[in-house]
């Protein structure tokens, strides 16, 4: 037993040195800082939301309307312009990012973990279990991921809840697939054979020696996962039957200036290029991890 | 090979027998009555009650799952609640326009990121390759919902080049095409040019080098052909993926194929159009990963040599 | 080395291969349609081209009930009797004369000599006794004539329709597409009526083509052959006659309006319209059961200016259930927006800190959107806290039958353009929860006018009638009503004779370019 404990300490002070050894990576692709630069930007613009467009003491600062001040295009004041009630789209690009965030995080958290299991069970147990499962995790594939949202987000009332439902079951399969083929490669090696044969449960091994040497590709999967939910909520707002407003989400403030677009393009300008951004960072962000913690890629 | 085409033909049946499983039960648990949709707010409680029994709504879900998997396994897709008309030919009449959508738009993606992937491959570190890579990760960034609506904006509505609806002249195709098109072409290069980059680093191409080979010689002679067969899995992903895509965009560009139909039949809930629509979009995905798959076994003599 | 550049060239020409057969099929798909594209408009005259925002739902008339189908219906099915577009009053249309019984419980009707069917087949008062029996038994429009309790035919072109109770309006609902005579082969795929055009060919979800019926009765100012596209996006159907795709677009977003005034070919065609927004209260839901509540909402909105907004100026403020253009419409201005007095009305109601409710509507409407952004702001100034929730049109009659809404916006179309048709479902205690009173009001004295209102025919007994329900309405404020609609078309400018009719329906055989 005293050889396990040994063994799992020096796997942990090797695992810190590695996890040095990826951020000094990452740290060297100016891509890749450049992605997490502005993801963290983001976030701290999604908490100080209420700092930089504060509510008027009745209304949200989301929802001040001025009907006074009805479609105006960008200028000093409203840089974003104004949109059909007169409202902020600064504010509201600014609050949509908590929005977006948010969604995006619960989604990553909700498919990640569903997946992870499904993909971690199916690796480490095989046979009729792998069978089941990756079966079900291919019939998740082959239906379109957006008629499955929309079935889905049909099917309950809409809100947070359906969106993160109708997006996380269409992303599970990705995570199951990355999470199984990890175990697949982690089981075959030496060190899980050695805890087998000291008398390791399999509920231990998995949880010590499998999980945390499946992380890397699973964060990989995560960050891209991220851009891949908070696409797919503004889809979704975009076709109606997401988040509410007037919450602003950006897919849904894009599907709201939709009708207006040929005289207030603002209106869809400026949602659509907060979503591309936020993606565009979040991709380079992906993309940086996997080099780093994959250095064969990259030469 | 034909025994590995036939094992993975039969392993679709119960991965599409789920299908139906999974969208019958969404679609059991959907709020929203059919029959009470069809009739109106204003038809009385009895004539609602015997459209219900008319459409089999009343039956408890395993007598109504088992009657349509049976009706499926005979062909029988069961007829529209709206429209009355069946199923099968609904969808079928739409399919060509949504495969044409889906082919115009993966030949664009494969005629950009091909091209741009072996360049910035051949390229790397060039001001092009940096270029091409920023450009390739926002070519995917891009929601194309967000892109159709700028492209309509610029070309449709600004410019008055193109038109911005419908599907049957060469004209209609190139905004929707491009629009679902361009996220893959980023995603082709990129597999494109980390492929082609990998194969570069081979020691057969160092050889050619060192023998003196000029540069295009090797690219093309040597290391396209090898190159481009992860290239084949991505593009047969993408079929998929831009099947999808077209779901979307034919709603913006007021398209009439099998996406239009079926957000359309959702809405409105007609059941038998959803289950149908959904189990013929899985049939074809798998049709089209198989494909592939079978593609690139031939092409890859390391692949080919494990189905014998 | 060779085999594998060989197979991955393959590839591409098998994409390549698969869009030509696409392409193929799809011209194949398009068949007699003759696949005009968007790109201009034919060069023959009489060919018009309409982009409307859908195709019907069903071509058999008895078997569908929106307003898309009706269009399409109205062309190639006449029913029995029609409304003026200009004057909401009824024509004939299949009968040339018509009788009413002095109890309003039976009606004569002579039918127009010598009308066919498109296959030649004539039209007797049998066809038509039948074509109305189908109208009862269809769960879907039986409704309309469901006070039909018996019809005689009398000989070849006179009939007689029983009523099982008296029913002054009945003429009305026998103008409804849903009344409409078809021949007995009838069906979706094969519409056989008398109208004034002919379904060619049709491609799903995409367009109809109509021609010409050379025998109809009635007179075709000249157009020979209709093109019937489906667009869904207002936006979308405006750039189509911007850009030549089209002659006519069939209802424009109000945002749109200037655009189409300052252009120089097109014209837009506006109507009044037989359609009301509002709001209503689940009235058997607490705290809209109390009446302080009601009028403390009402008092809260500004509805002058929510239809201003969300309207874009078109239409009028609402100022009773009925628009302006249906018979028996009386009216009331709406409260004027007071929040001192509403706040006191809700501090009366025990609600000074507010509550928290939920609005709803169906999420197709983007507009609803709008008015219920406004609403939730306009009620957050007396402590309510509305969420808005959008619910696809299947989940949201789901509940609101069930009576699990609390505010929701909702319109209702009074086609016949009679103040029964409008207030009696919705008004009268019998349409809870099925029928069309989704705000479960309930008042017997309401009642009791209501169905004396349907068995009278003194039209000034029956205007006093709808008089004092429309003011028992106002008073017991279970609806706020918020907006009357306007018809809003757009056309090329050679487009003549294109008149709107109040309901949405346009006689397009009326039309032609000048």
């Amino acid at each position: 037993m005293g050889d396990v404990t040994v063994n799992v300490n020096n796997e942990s002070k090797k695992k810190r040195s590695q996890l040095h050894d990826v951020w000094r990576r990452f740290r060297k692709s100016p891509i890749a800082m450049t992605g997490l630069c502005v993801v963290v930007f983001m976030v701290l613009v999604a908490l100080f939301a209420d700092v930089i467009a504060p509510s008027d003491g009745r209304n949200p600062g989301y929802d001040i309307h001025n009907l006074g001040n009805r479609f105006q295009a960008p200028n000093a004041e409203h840089i974003m312009g104004t949109d059909e009630f007169g409202r902020d789209i600064f504010a509201r690009v600014v609050h949509g990012s908590r929005v977006s965030l948010l969604v995006g995080f619960i989604v990553v958290t909700f498919s990640m973990t569903l997946g992870v299991i499904v993909g971690a069970i199916a690796g480490f147990f095989g046979k009729v279990a792998e069978n089941i499962l990756m079966r079900f995790i291919d019939v998740l594939l082959s239906i379109p991921p957006i008629l499955l949202a929309i079935s889905i987000a049909a099917a309950m009332r809409p809100g947070m809840m359906s969106i993160v439902l109708a997006v996380g079951i269409g992303a599970l399969p990705l995570y199951a697939r990355v999470m199984r083929a990890s175990v697949l490669t982690v089981k075959e090696q030496e060190f899980i054979e050695a805890a087998y044969s000291i008398g390791a449960s399999k509920f231990r091994i998995i949880r010590k020696h499998v999980l945390p040497n499946c992380i890397a590709p699973i964060i990989v999967q995560a960050t891209m996962g991220l851009a891949y939910a908070i696409l797919w909520a503004a889809a979704l707002s975009f076709l109606g039957i997401g988040i509410q407003p007037p919450t602003p989400e950006w897919g849904a403030m894009l599907s709201e200036g939709r009708m207006y677009i040929r005289d207030h393009w603002h209106m869809v300008m400026f949602p659509g290029m907060a979503i591309a951004i936020m993606i565009f960072a979040l991709n380079m962000m992906g993309d940086g991890l996997r080099d780093a913690f994959d250095p064969r890629l990259k030469k | 090979m034909h025994k590995y085409i036939l094992r993975r033909l039969l392993m679709m049946v119960p991965v599409l027998i789920g299908v139906t499983f999974v969208i019958f039960t969404l679609t059991y648990i959907t709020e929203g009555d059919p029959a009470r949709m069809l009739a109106g707010i204003q038809a009385p409680e009895e004539q609602v009650e015997q459209l219900r029994e008319q459409l089999g709504l009343n039956d408890p879900f395993a007598v109504q799952y088992f009657r349509y998997i049976t009706n499926v396994a005979r062909l029988d897709f069961g007829t529209s609640f709206a429209t009355g008309r069946p199923v099968f030919d609904e969808i079928i009449s739409r399919f060509p326009t949504t495969m044409h959508l889906t082919a115009m738009s993966i030949i664009i993606a494969v005629l950009i990121g091909v091209p741009l992937g072996i360049l910035s491959a051949t390229k790397q570190y060039s001001v092009f390759d940096g270029a091409a890579t920023f450009v390739g990760l926002m070519g995917i960034s891009i929601p194309n919902f967000w892109l159709s609506l700028m492209l309509i904006l610029l070309f449709g509505v600004q410019l008055g080049w193109l038109p911005t609806s419908g599907f049957d002249t060469p004209s209609q195709w190139i905004l929707p095409s491009f629009s679902i098109g361009i996220s893959s072409a980023a995603i082709i290069m990129r597999m494109t040019r980390s492929s082609m980059l990998e194969v570069l680093r081979q020691d057969y191409i160092r050889t050619a080098k060192a023998k003196g080979q000029k540069g295009s010689v090797i690219i093309f002679r040597h290391a396209l052909k090898n190159a481009l067969i992860p290239v084949i899995t991505i593009v047969g992903l993408e079929i998929g993926v831009l099947l999808g895509g077209a779901i979307l965009t034919e709603n913006i560009f007021s398209i009439a194929g099998i996406g239009r139909f079926m957000v359309d039949a959702i809405a409105r809930r007609d059941y038998p159009v959803i289950q149908g629509g959904v189990l013929l979009l899985a049939l074809t995905f798998s049709l089209v990963n198989l494909i592939v798959d079978v593609i690139y076994a031939y092409v890859d003599p390391r692949i080919r040599s494990q189905y014998k | 080395m060779k085999k594998r550049l060989i197979a991955t060239l393959m590839l591409f020409a098998m994409i390549a291969a698969l869009v030509a057969a696409c392409a193929q099929d799809d011209s194949a798909a398009n068949g007699g349609a003759g696949a005009n594209g968007g790109d201009a408009v034919p060069a023959v005259d009489d060919h018009l081209i309409v982009v409307a925002r859908g195709l019907a739902v069903n071509m058999h008339p008895h078997e569908a009930l929106d307003m898309n189908s009706a269009y399409l219906l109205n062309l190639v099915f006449d029913p029995l009797f029609r409304l003026n577009y200009a004057t909401m009053e009824i024509e004939y249309a299949l009968a040339e004369s018509s009788e009413m019984s002095e109890d309003a419980t039976s009606l004569n009707i002579t039918l127009r000599p010598g009308v066919t069917f498109h296959n030649g087949d004539p039209v007797n008062a049998e066809v038509v006794r039948d074509s109305l029996y189908h109208t009862m038994n269809s769960p879907l429009v039986g409704f309309l004539i469901s006070m039909v309790d018996n019809i005689e035919v009398n000989d070849e072109l006179n009939l007689t329709i029983n009523l099982a109770a008296p029913f002054a309006p009945i003429r009305r609902h026998l103008t409804h597409s849903g009344t409409a005579i078809i021949h007995p082969d009838t069906t979706n795929d094969n519409p056989i009526g008398t109208g004034a055009f002919i379904q060619e060919s049709i491609v799903l979800d995409d367009r109809v083509e109509l021609v010409a019926n050379e025998n109809w009765w009635g007179e075709n100012a000249g157009i020979n052959r209709i093109t019937w596209r489906a667009m869904p996006e207002g936006t979308a159907r405006l750039i189509e006659i911007e850009t030549g795709g089209a002659h006519i677009a069939w209802d424009v977003n109000p945002s749109d309006l200037p655009r189409i005034e300052a252009h120089d070919n097109l014209n837009v065609h506006r109507s009044s319209s037989i359609e009301t927004h509002f709001m209503a209260f689940q009235c058997e839901k607490a705290p809209f059961n109390d009446i302080r509540v009601r009028h403390a909402i009402a008092y809260a909105l500004d509805i002058p200016l929510l239809s201003y907004t969300a309207y874009e100026g078109t239409g009028s403020p609402a100022d009773s259930f009925l628009t302006p253009v249906v018979v028996y419409h009386h009216s009331i201005a709406p409260r004027a927006q007071n929040l001192d007095r509403a706040r006191e009305l809700m501090a009366e109601a025990g609600f000074a800190d507010g509550f928290s409710t939920t609005l709803e509507f169906n999420s197709e409407n983007q507009i609803y959107a709008q008015l219920a952004v406004m609403i939730a702001s306009m009620l957050r100034e007396i402590n309510i806290d509305a969420e808005i929730l959008q619910f696809e049109w299947g989940a949201y009659l789901d509940r609101v039958l069930a009576g699990e809404h609390e505010l929701m916006l909702l319109s209702w179309n009074t086609i016949t353009g009679d103040a029964d048709y409008g207030l009696f479902d919705t008004h009268h205690s019998s349409g809870f929860p099925f029928g069309g009173n989704q705000s479960f009001y309930s008042n017997p004295a309401t009642d009791a006018l209501l169905e004396e209102g349907r068995s009278t025919l003194d039209s000034a007994r029956r205007a006093e009638i709808y008089r004092l329900v429309q003011e028992q309405a106002f008073e017991a404020a279970n609806i706020l009503n918020i907006h009357h609609d306007e018809r809003l078309h757009a056309a090329v400018a050679s487009v003549r004779g294109f008149g709107v009719n109040p309901t949405g329906i346009i006689d397009l055989w009326n039309v032609f370019f000048g």
